[in-house]
Formats: structure tokens, C-alpha cells, sequence
């Protein structure tokens, strides 16, 4: 949690900087890096979930890139690392989806066209030795440029989670926020939430950083915090009824 | 003049999927490769995802993707929407717009919030597949 419980991006808390400078002595500094920028990595993982990988293996993908951009990650170059965590994530996730493209469910209507196109993208990446255009594709296969396209969308094995569309029991992430099994989705609704939180008991802003924003299990909190388990429920509980009470004010 | 399409769409997650179409259409005449062309999609998506932020209660949004060359500058702004609206969030999805553009700003466009950013294809353009014969 920030001194002041403003912000909750993970640059801006304090001593990003130091743990770069200690995680290649330490494996504590770097283990609390990955941490830090897990929900990053499940974030990214959820995006491309949905297309018939399953969304545990996606999350290992993704906190493998984490890891690596971690290790590989030089703070002299004036980037900020989730910019490069983010860039380093994504990639190894497209590598995924590259090498198994075999997997990935596709709607029917588009199938026969996304097959003809993925063949097509393979054979002429080897032909011409770089990737081929939209033109091309459409030349190899017989499609027109809007069916590729169409195609390339159906492939491309990313979605964008609806963050206002209710889901299947109609109700937003902003209003699911107080479900702990949702940690992560919850995520971006925290910019609602942060003004909030300055008003919160230190103990509660902890409890909901550890396990919102660090993804960490109620039993760690308590191991943590030196507390019953059952005690870091009900603090969940009543805090975040709190919370949505208070945003439920405010907006009329 | 550089050529520009405007596309505006309910501000609701499922018709992302058409922006991105228009805005990979127009990326796709200036020939950039599918890996640029996945790249872009990425973006496209991400900045409407930020724009789609519920505190905003945006009731549309509105893409202009402007050709400079090869190059693709998109402007996307949510209309409509709360009082909220035109403030910078700290969201996920700002984050990735940040990694994968190339000039990135969030700054709001007469109270409505923005998100303005370019993408350059990573690849030259090609010279078309006859050619290489």
C-alpha cells in the first residue's frame, strides 16, 4: 500500500528502483518484483483467453515472460518496467498462440477462411521470409481483404474483456468487486475504489492491497498479518461492503 | 490532406471487434505485415478497453485513424459519460497502450477522456509477392 493510498501502479509505489538494484544479489527482492507485477501478467493472460487454451496454462505463459522480463530488464535505459514487462508478456503469449495455433477454437462460420488464411500466413512467412501482407493472403487464398481481415480476427486469439457489459449473471466488475475469487478482474475497478481507500483503517487498506492487488490467499494474509483467517474474511467482507456503499453514494 | 476514417459505436465491449476491423482495414492498404497488423489490433483494442472504463459511463466512442504515410495516428474518444469522464485512470489497459504505441498521450479532448497514439509498422513496405518471383 502507498503511504498516502493513492495510487495503486505498481511504478509509482515506492522502491521499484531499489528492488532492481538488489534482485540481482538478492532472490527476495527479485521474487517480490514478479509478485508485484503478477496481476499484470494475469491481466494480459485474460485477454487471450476464450479461444480454447485453457487460462492456467495462459497465466504460467504470461508470468514466464514476467520472469524473464524481470531478469532481463535494465533500469539505466529510462523505460519503465511495465512498459517493458507488458511488451516482453505479450510476446511470449503470441509465441504460445504461434506454435499452437492448431488449438485455437474458432467461430464456425469463420473456420473454413481462418484455416485457408493460417495456412496461408505459414507457407508465405517461409516464401518470403518475413510476414506477409493483408494483400498477399488474400492473393494465396481466393479471399477478398475484408475476409482476411476477418479471418486474422478470428485468429487472433485475443479479446477484449468487457469491462461495463454485464456478464452471464448480469452484473458489472465494478459491482463484483467484493468477490475474492475475482482479485484479479477486479483490477481496473480499484481507479474507482482509490479515492476511498485513504478513509480505510491502515489494517483494511492492507488487507484489500494484499489480497486485490497481490493476488495473495486469504491464509497468507492472516500468516502475515499475525490473524485467523476467519478474521481476514470478515475484514474483506465489511470493508468492501464499505466501499461499495460509499461509491454507491456518490454516484446516486 | 492525409487520409482519415472516423468510426463512432455504442461504448460497449462488443463492438470493439468492428473498430478494430475498420482500424486494421485502413492499416492493411498501406500494406503493413500481419505482424504489425496484430500489433495495431492490440492497441486499438487496449485504448477502447481504457475508454470502456465504467467510471466513465461513456455512452459512445469515437475512433479517427489518420494515414501519414505508412504511419497510423488513432484518436479515440469516449462521448458522452459522467463527470468522471475526461480523467486520467490508472488503468491496465493504459499500461499496455503505453508499451505497444509509439507516441502515446491520455490527454483528455474537451472533457472527454482520449487516448492518442501512433503506431509504426516494424517492417518496410514490402515489395509485393509477384515481384519476388
Amino acid at each position: 500500500m502507498t503511504g498516502e493510498g493513492e495510487s495503486l501502479d505498481p511504478d509509482v509505489l515506492p522502491d521499484v528502483g531499489e528492488l532492481f538494484e538488489s534482485a540481482s544479489r538478492e532472490p527476495r527482492a527479485r521474487e517480490e518484483l514478479v509478485q508485484r507485477f503478477t496481476p499484470l501478467a494475469g491481466y494480459l493472460a485474460r485477454r487471450f483467453s476464450g479461444r480454447g487454451e485453457p487460462l492456467e496454462d495462459l497465466i504460467q505463459v504470461a508470468n514466464l515472460g514476467l520472469v524473464k522480463a524481470v531478469d532481463r530488464f535494465d533500469p539505466d535505459r529510462g523505460v519503465q518496467f511495465s512498459t517493458f514487462a507488458t511488451a516482453t508478456i505479450l510476446g511470449e503469449l503470441k509465441r504460445h498462440f504461434r506454435d499452437r495455433t492448431w488449438a485455437i477454437r474458432v467461430p464456425r462460420r469463420l473456420q473454413e477462411g481462418s484455416l485457408a488464411v493460417n495456412r496461408a500466413v505459414t507457407d508465405l512467412y517461409q516464401e518470403l521470409a518475413r510476414p506477409p501482407t493483408v494483400a498477399e493472403i488474400a492473393k494465396r487464398t481466393g479471399l477478398n481483404d475484408e475476409e482476411v481481415l476477418e479471418a486474422m480476427e478470428a485468429l487472433q486469439a485475443y479479446s477484449t474483456a468487457s469491462l461495463d457489459a454485464p456478464n452471464e449473471d448480469d452484473r458489472t466488475r465494478l459491482q463484483r468487486v467484493g468477490e475474492p475469487d475475482l482479485a484479479l478482474e477486479t483490477l481496473e475497478s480499484w481507479t474507482t475504489v482509490v479515492p476511498y481507500l485513504k478513509d480505510l483503517p491502515e489494517r483494511e487498506r492492507r488487507v484489500l492491497y494484499l489480497r486485490f492487488f497481490q493476488d495473495r490467499t486469504q491464509a497468507e494474509i492472516a500468516a502475515d498479518l499475525g490473524i485467523s483467517q476467519m478474521h481476514v474474511s470478515r475484514v474483506l467482507s465489511a470493508t468492501l461492503d464499505l466501499l461499495r456503499e460509499r461509491i454507491g453514494e456518490t454516484r446516486g | 490532406m492525409d487520409p482519415s476514417i472516423t468510426i463512432s459505436f455504442p461504448a460497449r465491449a462488443d463492438f470493439v471487434r468492428v473498430a478494430r476491423l475498420a482500424a486494421t482495414g485502413v492499416v492493411s492498404i498501406v500494406d503493413w505485415t500481419v505482424d504489425d497488423v496484430e500489433d495495431f489490433r492490440l492497441v486499438v483494442s487496449e485504448a477502447c478497453a481504457h475508454l470502456l472504463d465504467p467510471a466513465r459511463q461513456a455512452t459512445s466512442l469515437t475512433l479517427r485513424i489518420t494515414l501519414h504515410g505508412r504511419d497510423a495516428e488513432v484518436l479515440a474518444t469516449a462521448d458522452g459519460g459522467g463527470p468522471s469522464n475526461g480523467e486520467v485512470l490508472e488503468t491496465l489497459a493504459r499500461q499496455v497502450v503505453s508499451a505497444l504505441a509509439d507516441e502515446v498521450s491520455f490527454q483528455s479532448v474537451d472533457g472527454m477522456a482520449a487516448v492518442r497514439f501512433t503506431k509504426r509498422p516494424k517492417q518496410p513496405a514490402p515489395r509485393s509477392a509477384d515481384d519476388q518471383g
